[in-house]
């Protein structure tokens, strides 16, 4: 009687479990739709986007690029030139060095004869690691400060950033990013054309390995050799670009990444800046930034701008990935607890009654739903509760639509910004979008869940080391490729 | 039907969908390949037409090759040729502009104006203002109180390119025109192309109700160098209910240089304005470049606000052998005061210096 209970039971969650893949993968497909209505309205309107006009006018607003760095030597020097070459009136670019080990210093001393500047520094939002010294190029006209600083993690560097800035616009990027010529124009353009209301805007993060590098910029786009990087440049692509355009589209926007983010620096002291005690940092922000403004029932807009991009390099090892997503879902388990009480608020609009119920159920417990369907449906096989034929179709219709989705995702960017041109390129992202589902998602979901833990746990925060294998400053493909 | 039997038919709607998708993707490439060297093949010759003239090769026959190119050809290289009209100057431009309007460029622009598609609208209104066209202005001001948030930034940005100060008034009154109005910096950028000629307009703006016609008025007196208006802008400065249109009457006033803004930019000096305003105001007076402001601007130095003492040691910087004396005076410690203003002051002195020695070093190397 237990047993037949048992395996009810266990049908039933099987069930349940199929019907979540279901709905989780309808949830993507809305916002590619989204997205689609989104891109097509930006792109018919770039012929008179009026960038050339903001290039010369006076009256654009500045930008402080921050670039927070630890231990990047390999290619901190590559990527401080393209973003001292960024297509921009008036900006300056703050590397802040959080306690390098490396040489990460010394190469850029080397490259720009450094010399040490007495800079005053406002204490506006709080930071931990003291400064040791501010320094800008000796004899070379860029506009590059360098501060080196006791390590206190991205955030601390980002905050130190923050008060060395000078400019009324922030720009966060990472070290190891490259950026389009025309990405600080683009993602500024909506403070230009909403300034009053446009507090933060978010730009497109894409997969730097395979691409080929020359003088610091991406010169031709390629699917990286390796699989691995593959799988993510499919999946940055539903979720990154895709997946925040949707967001953005209907208000929704929750995450600008910290790898390439817009935000009014006034507004950022409102705040205090980043937050120490939370490991995704970056999307904390732009939780609280919604929090703020909500509670004090001003008009503003956080926007996603999905051209041009900022290229990263991915991990291309499962120790590098199984760090990063431990991370990233561990970020996102402490923002959800830290702002719990923002959900199902009227007060908190489309934030609370939609983005924030929206991670509770498609992403914070995702994993533990992959999992749970990797577990308890081989298990119901072995105990009687399900057939082989519904093994079998809850594995077609599971994975099947998460790779109908991903097909979707690659027609889109197909139809709008096709940045992979060639057809091996093609190939590659379909295979991956293929690939993806035979281990790549099931490992990605067991890393998740062991970050979801450790949220739980609250355990010691472990910021880990990226390991980079840098730009060739020829022109040969990126790292990781 | 059974679950199971659900299952099976989305399994199959899957797999058709799917390669439904392939095929879609694929064609949808092959076709776009296709297009764009179609593109390039009937654009090749048209473009090397287009360069030589920008080029300043002003051939009246490679004109008129240019003015009989078939449509669809000039549809190739309708874009380059845009653009390229947004880069030349002088008689190339000159001569582009003559291509476009013997192709009826300006005609086909001026009645798509209207059309229902705002990116019709606002792409019309561009190339209108590409090309200097003055018979569209009243039709490009209709357009600044456009439902389409885009098409008002295009027309304002175009009025700006045309120069005429007819459209000086409709501009300003569009950074306060309710739920439709045209964001300040773009329409301050298109008054200021405007010219000196917009001076009359925008010095009435001044009296406005609104704040932001005020602000903006205030703004572009300074762009356009309109010395003559001084006298509002310092009215401005010190009796403005708005803190943001007194910021940008101390920023003109600086950007304008004459000598009787001293006294009003002293007194917006003064501890009892907002940070923000004090700042401004000695950014200011360092570009006014007067050393009879050095006494004001060292007596700020220690100020508690970053942002002031920054400015006051950067506009010191600025007023020759004077103000670097009293920043090197600060930098020792020599001011009076109590220690907490002597060690800020201080600090922001020897920033200052600090930053004045790399630039020297820099302009001794490039001389």
């Amino acid at each position: 009687m237990l047993a037949d209970w048992a395996r009810e039971l266990l049908r039933l969650t099987d069930y349940a479990i199929l019907a979540y893949f279901v709905l989780i993968n309808s949830s993507y497909l809305v916002l590619i739709g989204l997205a689609w209505l989104e891109f097509a309205h930006h792109l018919r309107r770039v012929p008179f986007a009026g960038h050339e006009e903001t290039y010369r006018s006076q009256l654009t607003q500045p930008v402080s690029v921050l670039v927070p760095a630890h231990n990047e030597s390999a290619g901190i020097v590559q990527s401080v030139q393209a973003m001292l070459a960024l297509r921009y009136p008036v900006f300056e670019v703050i590397v802040i060095d959080d306690g390098s080990t490396d040489d990460t210093f010394k190469r850029l001393d080397e490259e720009y004869d450094l010399v040490e500047v007495p800079r005053v520094i406002p204490d506006s939002v709080p930071t931990r690691g003291a400064v040791l010294s501010v320094h800008m190029p000796r004899v070379r006209p860029e506009p590059l400060v360098v501060v080196r600083k006791e390590n206190g993690g991205k955030t601390d560097a980002v905050n130190t950033g923050i008060n060395v800035a000078r400019y009324p616009l922030v720009c966060m990027v990472d070290a190891d990013s490259i950026l389009d010529p025309q990405a600080l124009l683009s993602v500024a353009k909506p403070f230009a054309d909403d300034p009053l209301r446009v507090v933060a805007a978010g730009g497109v993060i894409r997969v730097a390995n395979g691409c080929t590098v020359l003088a610091g910029r991406i010169v031709d786009v390629q699917m990286p050799r390796q699989w691995l990087p593959r799988i993510q440049v499919v999946e940055y692509l539903r979720a990154f670009l895709l997946g925040r355009t949707g967001w953005s589209r209907v208000g929704g926007l929750l995450i600008i990444s910290g790898a390439f983010g817009l935000f009014r620096r006034d507004v950022l002291l409102e705040i205090g800046g980043l937050d120490h005690d939370t490991i995704g940092e970056d999307a904390e922000l732009v939780v609280r930034l919604h929090k703020h403004l909500r509670q004090r029932r001003r008009d503003y807009r956080v926007v996603f701008v999905a051209e041009p991009v900022s290229w990263s390099e991915a991990p291309s090892s499962l120790r590098v990935l199984a760090r990063q997503r431990r991370r990233w879902h561990r970020g996102i388990a402490e923002i959800i607890g830290k702002h719990h009480g923002m959900i199902g608020r009227p007060r908190y609009g489309r934030i609370g009654l939609l983005s924030l119920p929206y991670y509770v159920v498609f992403e914070l417990i995702a994993p533990v739903v992959e999992l749970a369907g990797v577990v308890l449906v081989p298990l119901g096989l072995w105990l009687g509760a399900v057939n082989v034929p519904f093994a079998i179709r809850f594995v077609l219709v599971a994975y099947g639509y998460a790779l109908l989705v991903n097909l979707i995702a690659l027609t889109v960017e197909e139809y709008s910004f096709h940045r992979y041109g060639r057809w091996n390129d093609l190939v590659a992202a379909v295979l991956a979008s293929v690939v993806e589902n035979f281990g790549y998602r099931q490992l990605t979901a067991f890393w998740r869940v062991q970050g979801l833990w450790s949220a739980i746990r609250r355990s010691k925060q472990v910021w880990g080391t990226m390991h980079r294998q840098g730009f060739s400053t020829d022109a040969s493909s990126a790292g990781g490729s | 039907m059974t679950l199971a039997d659900a299952a099976t038919a989305t399994i199959y709607v899957l797999s058709v969908a799917a390669v439904a998708l392939g095929a879609v993707i694929v064609f949808g490439r092959a076709a776009r390949r296709r297009r764009e060297e179609r593109r390039a093949r009937l654009a090749a010759p048209a473009r090397k037409l287009l360069l030589a003239i920008a080029a300043g090769d002003d051939d009246p026959d490679q004109i008129d090759e240019l003015v009989r190119l078939p449509d669809e050809v000039w549809t190739a290289v309708d874009a380059n040729a845009v653009a390229l009209l947004n880069k030349v100057r002088g008689e190339a431009r000159a001569a582009l502009v003559v291509v476009f309007e013997r192709r009826g460029a300006a005609w086909r622009a001026r009645s798509e104006l209207h059309r229902p598609d705002p990116v019709r609208r606002a792409r019309a209104a561009d190339l209108l203002g590409i090309l200097g066209r003055r018979d569209a202005v009243p039709a490009l001001c209709d357009l600044l109180r456009d439902a389409d948030a885009d098409v008002r930034v295009v027309a304002a940005r175009a009025l700006g390119r045309i120069g005429d100060p007819e459209a000086a008034r409709p501009l300003l009154e569009s950074v306060a025109t309710r739920r439709r109005e045209v964001p300040a910096h773009l329409a301050a950028h298109a008054l200021a192309g405007l010219g000196v000629g917009a001076q009359p307009a925008l010095v009435r703006g001044m009296d406005s109700p609104r704040e932001g016609v005020r602000a903006v008025a205030a703004e572009v007196l300074g762009l356009i160098g309109a010395v003559g208006a001084t006298g509002r802008i310092e009215a401005a400065l010190r009796a403005d209910p708005s803190t943001e249109v007194r910021v940008r009457a101390a920023r003109t006033l600086g950007r304008l240089g004459t000598r009787t803004a001293m006294a009003p930019l002293l007194d917006a000096l003064t501890a009892d304005h907002l940070p923000v305003l004090r700042a401004e105001a000695a950014k200011a007076l360092g570009e006014l470049g007067a050393p009879a402001a050095v006494d004001a601007l060292t007596a700020v130095l220690g100020d508690a606000e970053f942002v002031v003492a920054h400015e006051a040691a950067r506009a010191l910087l600025r007023l020759g052998v004077k103000g670097r004396a009293a920043l090197t005076s600060a930098r020792e410690g020599s001011l009076g005061g109590p220690r907490r203003i002597r060690t800020v002051a201080a600090a922001h002195a020897r920033e200052a210096l600090a930053v004045a020695e790399i630039d020297q070093h820099r302009r001794t190397l490039a001389s």
